[in-house]
């Protein structure tokens, strides 16, 4: 499932954040690119695609299931500003994000 | 405020199931986790009443649901009975008092002739309702109260009678009020000329300064009396006299041109200070006058000056025949003084009478005039 978060409008054309970064990048099969992605903006937002359901949630940790693994988030004062299905928008101080 | 969210405060164990259950189904916004059984998150209005249920399925306890932005609160505010019993209260005052004219404006009169219609109106209106006012009819009343009133439109707008008048405007000559016409002069009409009004006097009349002399009315065929402005050309000989007296012996005072002058100054009523030299003279006259030294009450300081004029007694000695031409010249310039510029004299004359010790001269001067107006 592919959300509209990250489509994204520039001088007139819509583009694809992730698929643009994807595409710099030949190397690596793109089959294997889709599950999550996660964006840290300058450790005060978290924007995550792709997760399958929070496990933890306070205002210091957040973890949630990935296909194949598990995220977790440490930081401080988190709020959860938007939770759907697929994503995952998270602000407050982060200080961490690890990846099982 | 425009977000309508509704913001829920849940408790129970295991609310990460909980929450990730429901944002299967909505979005969910906010999420803050204040203890560890404790939370409280926003959702979107519209989903209130099936989030609650969800909660409940899932084993969590609502603790309260509130509502915010602009939505909600106009909600809110409909709910609220006070509020809404307010509204109905106001919109029904409102329609009531609309039905009703609560002020008279009358447009094109002067403010005297204003208050006048007004309180007419007011009397003659039974009721301030306006399905009970009837303009034409109004219309009709004050125009024939009113005699000043030529035209007359009456038209209830909003909640204003608004009364639009215009005056009738009489010729002057036609203005009731008029005044005579009244001789300035002393003096005999020759020639009349009458244009409009009654004539009160006669050609070879002799009238006098106040005499009326065209009355401001008519009286017309059926006998009536009708007010003009009284408009007559009145020619008469006008006479103007001046009385000059000379006496042959007479006692004059003279100022010698010697003068002293004393300054005092008072508190009140009492002498403070006094200043000049003593008066030295046999026979004076004396000018005063007072001046304010000070502008309040307490302290009413003021200057009293006396000026002392010395004066001689003189015997004037002078018989007529040797200032005769200047008694008599004397005697007509008084008259001169007051004829109009480029009047025509048609006469002048002069009577000299003797008495116990001086002499009168009369002067007369006759000019023609128009006298009428």
């Amino acid at each position: 499932m592919k959300n509209k978060a990250h489509i994204l409008e520039k001088e007139g054309y819509v583009f694809n954040f992730f698929d643009e970064i994807k595409n710099k990048i030949t190397e690596i099969d793109h089959n294997f690119l889709n599950d999550y992605n996660i964006v840290n903006i300058s450790g005060k937002i978290l924007y995550v695609e792709g997760h399958q359901g929070l496990t933890i949630i306070t205002s210091s940790q957040l973890a949630f299931k990935i296909k194949k693994g598990r995220v977790v988030v440490d930081g401080e004062n988190f709020v959860l500003n938007e939770l759907t299905d697929n994503t995952i928008l998270l602000y407050g101080k982060i200080n961490k994000v690890e990846i099982f | 405020m425009f977000r309508n969210r509704a913001t829920i405060k849940v408790k129970g164990l295991n609310q990460e199931r909980a929450i990730n259950n429901l944002s299967k189904t909505l979005k969910i916004y906010n999420y803050k986790r204040e203890e560890q059984n404790l939370s409280q998150f926003e959702v979107e209005l519209k989903h209130t009443k099936k989030i609650k249920q969800m909660l409940e399925q899932e084993g969590l306890e609502v603790l309260s649901i509130s509502h915010k932005g602009f939505y909600s609160k106009i909600k809110q505010s409909f709910l609220r009975y006070g509020i809404l019993a307010g509204i109905v209260i106001i919109i029904l005052f409102y329609i009531l008092q609309y039905s009703f004219v609560w002020k008279i404006e009358v447009w094109g009169v002067t403010a005297q002739e204003k208050s006048e219609v007004i309180a007419f109106i007011e009397d003659n209106t039974k009721s301030n309702l306006k399905q009970k006012i009837n303009t034409k009819e109004l219309e009709i009343m004050v125009k024939n109260e009113f005699d000043f009133i030529s035209s007359i439109s009456v038209a209830i707008i909003g909640q204003s009678l608004i009364v639009n008048l215009n005056e009738a405007v009489l010729p002057e000559e036609m203005d009731e009020n008029q005044s005579p016409i009244i001789s300035d002069y002393d003096g005999m009409i020759t020639k009349i000329n009458l244009v409009q009004g009654t004539l009160n006097v006669n050609e070879g009349d002799i009238v006098q300064k106040g005499d009326i002399l065209v009355y401001p009315y008519i009286i017309d065929s059926q006998g009536n009396k009708r007010g003009v402005k009284p408009q007559a050309e009145i020619i008469a000989d006008v006479w103007y006299s001046s009385t000059e007296r000379h006496y042959d012996y007479r006692i004059e005072e003279i100022k010698t041109g010697n003068k002293l002058v004393q300054s005092e100054v008072y508190l009140g009523n009492i002498l403070i200070y006094k200043n000049g030299k003593d008066i030295n003279f046999g026979d004076y006259v004396t000018e005063t006058y007072t001046k304010p030294l000070t502008n309040n009450l307490i302290l009413p300081f003021y200057l009293k000056k006396t000026i002392y004029y010395e004066i001689e007694t003189k015997e004037i000695i002078q018989p007529f025949d040797d200032v005769k031409d200047e008694v008599i010249s004397k005697a007509r310039e008084n008259i001169l003084l007051f004829l109009d510029k480029n009047e025509i004299i048609l006469n002048e004359k002069y009577t000299i009478s003797e008495a116990g010790g001086y002499h009168i001269v009369n002067y007369i001067i006759t000019t023609s005039k128009d006298i009428g107006g």
